[in-house]
């Protein structure tokens, strides 16, 4: 199975606080890898070097490597925003922009130079689409994106983030907001969009990781103390400190 | 009490019940072979009553594992325990039900006094009780070099079998009517009941390796193979 990104030997401070510790892990290409932990264990600040979102906070630093298809991203003269094109981001709480459902949707491409107007309209259509999102909102596409309700705004910003064709979607607990509805229907798109699509996901929910999941991290006070098949992880860990964590025990 | 330790508490009287269980279907075992070596019609009839136990604790212990698995969403080794717990209880009924069938061919043997019983059969008996035995408390201490040493015992059951087999068959052969021959016969099912008791017991002790390590594993792939 191919790796969309492999992470070696990476470390990551906030000044002099190390907040990961020699990371090594594989992430696969067209699968969905969940990263489990306590708070404050570095799986989203992990999460955040994957598109290098933390260089945005003074005094941070990362050593080590994070390859994307083989090429370095924290070379120097990388261009960091052709990354976060290529790698985007899902956050907790939907934000969408105070804008329109289209224009949230066409706000990347158009940014980015993508596509035209009558393009953009079909791109729009695609991504929505994709976002399982479409159907509910293609009569009133000119309406406030505030006015959907949070099930739908969690979508608007997935159909957002692959409106300008990432190749891989990073996802900062993306249904702790939603209800368990919702939170299905996010899971079922993510079943989807891994058909196209590299995901990484950060949950503190351990159902979600077993049942939405192909690959599972579990990290420990800035460690990756245990990487592997999701059924494997969830059924029969290696190391005790996941079982004792995925049992509740620990945590 | 905390939930965890609440969950923690009903693991342990999850445990507590199987080997209870265990020790009923221990205890049907001994009177099935008991009222064989006497022909005692009214002490097989014992085992019919102690079996409807054996099955009612079966159907108590099941609804508490679904109890705890909807609750509790047990992940990693408490998942485990409970779904071998699941696939115990299945075997342990249906070694209860071998010990009613062992009852069942009692009347057949008074009615024909002359129908064999080799010496063997009381031997199966023995041990495959002692299997189950070893079985539950490797069960209870996570014991699994216990365990495997349970399941290599079932080569000697099957051996036993082999030698009750051909002796079976050598006397349905010198048996001259049909009557005599059927007869015959209800020796070779209580022998057979027995080897399948050895079997599940086997089965048992890999259950018990798989809950406590996580991996499957057959550690006697070749039993039950002795005269089938």
């Amino acid at each position: 199975m191919q790796n969309k990104i492999e992470v070696s030997n990476f470390n990551f401070y906030y000044g002099a606080f190390q907040a990961l510790i020699d990371l090594n892990i594989p992430i696969r290409a067209r699968q969905i890898t969940a990263l489990i932990g306590p708070s404050g264990c570095g799986k989203s600040t992990f999460l955040r070097c994957l598109n290098r979102m933390n260089d945005t906070i003074a005094g941070t630093r990362a050593e080590g490597q994070v390859l994307l298809d083989g090429e370095d991203i924290y070379a120097p003269h990388l261009d960091v925003v052709a990354l976060r094109q290529r790698i985007g981001m899902v956050f907790q709480r939907p934000n969408p922009f105070p804008q329109s459902i289209y224009d949230n949707v066409a706000y990347g491409p158009r940014v980015l130079g993508m596509a035209r107007q009558g393009s953009l309209d079909q791109m729009v259509q695609k991504s929505l689409e994709n976002a399982s999102l479409w159907g509910e909102v293609r009569h009133r596409l000119k309406d406030s994106a505030l006015e959907l309700n949070p099930g739908q705004q969690q979508r608007l910003c997935i159909a957002r983030t692959i409106a300008v064709q990432p190749e891989v979607i990073l996802m900062d607990e993306p249904c702790s907001a939603l209800d368990p509805v919702a939170t299905l229907r996010v899971e079922d798109l993510m079943r989807e969009l891994v058909n196209d699509y590299t995901i990484v996901i950060v949950t503190h929910n351990m159902q979600q990781a077993a049942r939405a999941s192909d690959w599972t991290g579990f990290f420990w006070l800035g460690r990756l103390v245990e990487y592997g098949r999701t059924e494997t992880i969830f059924s029969s860990p290696k190391q005790e400190l996941t079982e004792a964590y995925i049992t509740g025990r620990r945590g | 009490m905390g939930i965890r330790q609440r969950f923690e508490q009903q693991l342990e009287e999850l445990r507590t019940d199987v080997l209870k269980m265990g020790s009923m279907v221990e205890q049907e075992l001994q009177v099935a072979m008991d009222a064989l070596e006497k022909l005692d019609t009214a002490r097989a009839r014992e085992v019919f009553s102690l079996d409807n136990e054996v099955n009612l604790i079966r159907f108590e212990i099941e609804e508490k594992c679904f109890g705890l698995i909807v609750t509790q969403q047990p992940a990693a080794r408490d998942l485990r325990s409970i779904v071998t717990v699941m696939n115990m209880i299945v075997d342990l009924e249906r070694m209860g039900d071998q010990a009613k069938g062992i009852a069942k061919v009692i009347p057949h043997m008074v009615q024909s006094p002359d129908i064999p019983r080799p010496a063997e059969l009381s031997q199966m008996g023995i041990k495959v009780g002692r299997m189950l035995n070893q079985t539950m408390t490797a069960y209870a201490h996570d014991n699994i070099d216990l365990a495997s040493a349970v399941a290599r015992q079932d080569d000697e059951v099957d051996a036993l079998y082999a030698r009750i087999f051909g002796q079976i068959m050598a006397h349905m052969a010198d048996a001259k009517t049909p009557d005599k021959i059927e007869a015959t016969y209800e020796a070779l099912r209580a022998a057979r009941e027995l080897e399948r008791f050895g079997d599940l017991a086997t089965n048992l002790a890999e259950r018990v390796i798989y809950m406590v390590t996580g991996r499957f594993q057959e550690i006697n792939v070749d039993r039950s193979e002795a005269a089938d």
